[in-house]
């Protein structure tokens, strides 16, 4: 089963990665994600549970980027 | 002579006037589409590519309502018409897709209703969309909303403040 590194997007969701959780890297994984926050304030979020991570492991099948919201 | 030469001339009419209409019969006729079928043409290059931005607005709103309702289940909020309804503890928040109300204690017959506007960078995303985060990030840091209430800024989910927003300028 693969897993996934999901962003909400105008089209309703889009992969940012895809990768094997028992094989991949997730260092390199987690390095993707840390550059992808870095880039947009989105923080990843794990779907199974609904609650923010701060790193990824390899139980996470899918985790969502949830990008930062302005108040006004 | 006379008769000779005109023998010869009308023989020669007669000779073109069989060519010209040989040559009418004979020649390939161009392809003259059916107007008919011209229209039904268009009309259904026009059909289909409404249909397929139709089938597209659809499926973008498709999934996007797939992730509302994924959400709304793991943050355990409720279903109203066009917004939702979660509660955390006595205090009750009412996310729509552009503003948020919260009500901090719905016991108390006194406590009034906070209102605040909320925007995502994007601002093509689908209202669902905009609900679904709003609702991820309020579960898990409920006092996001004070910092939306008071600060022009654009928050992480983790309350850091990703970037500020510039005042408009003056007399705007």
């Amino acid at each position: 089963m693969k897993a996934k590194i999901l962003t909400f997007s105008p089209h309703g969701d889009t992969t940012i990665l895809e990768y094997d959780p028992v094989t991949a890297d997730i260092e390199e994984v987690n390095r993707v994600i840390a550059e992808y926050e870095a880039k947009t304030g989105a923080q990843p979020f794990d779907m199974a549970t609904g609650e923010r991570i701060e790193k990824v492991t390899r139980e996470q099948n899918e985790v969502l980027m949830v990008h930062p919201i302005a108040g006004g | 002579m006379p008769l000779d030469i005109l023998c010869l001339t009308i023989f020669l009419l007669l000779i073109l006037c069989r060519l010209a209409l040989l040559h009418n019969i004979t020649l390939p006729q161009r392809h003259k589409p059916n107007r008919f079928v011209q229209d039904l043409h268009i009309s259904g290059m026009i059909r289909d590519a409404c249909f397929e931005s139709g089938y597209k607005r659809r499926n973008r709103e498709d999934r996007a309502e797939a992730y509302l309702r994924r959400i709304i289940s793991l943050t355990s909020a409720t279903r109203v018409d066009n917004y939702c309804v979660f509660e955390i503890g006595r205090t009750t928040f009412h996310v729509h897709d552009k503003y948020v109300g919260r009500l901090q204690d719905a016991t108390d017959p006194m406590c009034f209703q906070e209102w605040t506007c909320f925007y995502l960078a994007n601002q093509h995303m689908p209202a669902a969309v905009r609900i679904a985060t709003a609702l991820l990030q309020l579960k898990n840091n409920p006092g996001l909303f004070d910092e939306w209430l008071t600060r022009k800024a654009a928050f992480r989910a983790n309350g850091e403040v990703f970037r500020l927003i510039p005042e408009p300028p003056f007399g705007y």
